[in-house]
């Protein structure tokens, strides 16, 4: 019998600092044994394993049209994230996954799609905006567009990429930092600001927002005003985890477990839990 | 089908011929607390109480349970060993919360392998209970003190022997292949019903229970929860002694490059639980927790599996320091919500 609980392993091959305070760390992994890789969707999570430290849950960062590795990146808070940090390149770790439901991108096809990311939540939303950018996928898609915001430019994950794709004409980026600093050429305010100046369409478009938990509460409103209802802003909620598969009982909110009815939930779902998100 | 009597002096023999195929757990004193555990060879059950302090569930989920074993770069999955399991002397309630913990652990989306590996081909011989006590409430919740949900035979006991009905087909064929048992007549399989009755006849009526679910929803932010937290110590024994709490942490354990990964029982009702890395914490008061308490097990879980988290077996009753009584909320809440509802 098939155990869920049971880690297959991967090589970590690749480590880089996601940030200048070295508290985000970035890790590219293999499957050791490719015929047990698994094919996933744009906002589905993995529990990561260290025999002996534990396990903890973690966004994909790559889209599944990236073909080879996986991505995490991982910021280090408590005990096995630290574990995570200490790791080198070449060393071999647990995974379980792929866990969760994904961004609905089935949903919102033939429509334009407006993604909004702050801190390190950029991860699920940077595999949600490889995959709409896939040569096989974009034609399935409007306008795309990406607003992401970070405290200041040294803790702004996949900076580079991101600099790359403000050149390209199939995306357009706004990339903001909370307060203005020497070098900073782009757009300096918080996410919800930033979206108000831009205010982008409602008509046909569905949004995509992943932040911290006052981002959200204050580019909620911005959204609203700009007429798009709840039913088409998703996001990705975060909880306490243990098993990834709606077990322990640890993320349960209302009758939902955030590991296996989400991690991707609509507002106009949310609005229906009675608990706090 | 046909019903079978065990007379009391045989019961040390039933567990003998039941010990040759499976491994059996029974009603055991141990270190001053009661619980389900493995008899030894020749060893005796103890039928003297009611209900045992730790529920049984522990049988097919173990407070403690090793996952898996680490050693050098290898990662082992624990094998269960012990053989099919028989229970003998579970009351109904704590049989009808293995089907309960069965819906979450075993669903279309995971199985979860260890819970399998120890219910697979497993016997439940459940007593009914012909004296309630004043902290049960099985009749509030769908049960009921002979109730077989979750049993494969029912012994009700008659003073000087057990009459055994089986209830499943598997609970039939090992009925039928016991030496030490003969068949009851139809007169003996009738001098149950009284008994039964007389049981049921003393428990407190029920509630409207059906209402339930939707007047907790609508109470969600009444400052009832407050009153019934005031005096919650957020000791969890409520959900120790809970034959349907099912939640669990997972920690790993290890010493020079050896280690096990283990499960252990949890609580909703431990501030840590919900605790993030980032400090944040969605639960913060007490009265938040008892709340998801009493939620999930008397409204969320009715969305999820169809029926209460609840076998109504009063443990949580009975081991509260500070006497909280759940029945006392149902009633209360029940209550308010047809104040409110009657206010609009």
């Amino acid at each position: 019998m098939n155990n869920p609980y049971m880690p297959i392993p991967v090589r970590v091959v690749k480590i880089r600092n996601e940030s200048d305070d070295k508290t985000l760390r970035t890790f590219d992994l293999e499957f050791v044994n490719p015929e047990e890789a698994f094919d996933y969707m744009p906002g589905q999570f993995c529990q990561l394993s260290i025999p002996g430290a534990g396990e903890a849950p973690f966004g994909i960062a790559t889209s599944p049209t990236e073909k080879g590795f996986l991505r995490f990146t991982v910021n280090r808070v408590g005990v096995f994230t630290k574990a995570l940090h200490e790791l080198q390149e070449g060393e071999e770790i647990g995974i379980r996954g792929p866990l969760g439901n994904w961004y609905p991108v089935e949903e919102f096809k033939g429509k334009n799609v407006l993604i909004i990311g702050g801190g390190f939540a950029l991860t699920t939303l940077r595999s949600l905006t490889i995959y709409l950018r896939d040569k096989a996928n974009r034609p399935d898609y409007g306008n795309i567009t990406l607003i992401y915001g970070a405290r200041r430019p040294g803790v702004m994950i996949y900076r580079d990429e991101l600099e790359q794709w403000e050149t390209e004409d199939d995306i357009d980026v706004h990339l903001t930092i909370d307060q203005a600093v020497e070098g900073w050429d782009k757009r300096v305010g918080f996410v919800p600001t930033v979206t108000s100046e831009l205010s982008p369409p409602s008509k046909d478009t569905w949004v995509m927002l992943c932040g911290p938990p006052i981002m959200i509460r204050y580019t909620l409103p911005t959204l609203a005003k700009l007429g798009f209802p709840p039913e088409r802003i998703y996001t990705s909620l975060e909880r306490r985890m243990k098993c990834g598969i709606g077990k322990c009982g640890r993320c349960n909110i209302g009758s939902q477990y955030v590991c296996v009815d989400g991690p991707v939930f609509s507002f106009a779902q949310i609005e229906k839990i009675p608990e706090e998100i | 089908m046909d019903y079978y009597k065990l007379k009391k002096p045989n019961v040390d023999e039933f567990i003998a011929e039941l010990r040759k195929e499976y491994s059996v757990y029974a009603p055991v004193d141990k270190v001053g607390i009661t619980s389900f555990a493995p008899l030894a060879e020749g060893q005796s059950p103890n039928m003297d109480f009611l209900l045992t302090q730790k529920p049984a569930k522990e049988v097919f989920y173990p407070q403690t349970e090793v996952l898996l074993h680490f050693e050098g770069d290898q990662t082992t999955p624990a094998e269960y060993t012990g053989g099919p399991i028989a229970i003998f002397g579970v009351r109904p309630c704590d049989a009808r919360g293995f089907k309960i913990v069965e819906k979450v652990f075993v669903d279309d989306r995971y199985k979860d392998f260890y819970w399998l590996a120890r219910r697979k081909d497993s016997l439940v011989i459940a007593v009914g209970c012909n004296s309630p006590v004043p902290e049960c409430f099985c009749n509030w919740v769908g049960g009921g003190p002979f109730g077989t949900e979750g049993s494969d035979v029912l012994a009700i006991d008659t003073g000087e022997q057990y009459i055994l009905e089986p209830i499943t087909e598997l609970g039939k064929k090992a009925l039928s292949a016991m030496n030490c048992l003969e068949k009851a007549t139809p007169a003996e399989v009738k001098a149950v019903d009284a008994p039964k009755a007389t049981a049921i006849e003393s428990m407190t009526k029920p509630p409207e229970m059906e209402n339930l679910k939707a007047s907790l929803d609508s109470l969600f932010d009444d400052p009832l929860w407050n009153d019934v937290t005031a005096k919650c110590l957020g000791c969890a024994v409520c959900t120790y002694s809970c034959p349907t709490c099912y939640c669990f942490d997972i920690q790993d354990e290890s010493r020079r490059g050896k280690g096990v990964r283990l499960r252990i029982w949890d609580t909703c009702q431990f501030p840590i639980f919900t605790k993030e890395g980032s400090g944040h914490n969605p639960r913060k008061s007490q009265m938040s927790r008892l709340r998801q308490r009493y939620m999930h097990k008397f409204s969320y879980m009715i969305e999820t599996i169809s029926e209460f988290g609840c076998v109504g077996c009063g443990r949580c009753v009975t081991a509260c320091p500070v006497n909280i009584d759940v029945r006392e909320f149902i009633v209360k809440s029940l209550e308010k919500a047809q104040q409110k509802g009657a206010a609009v």
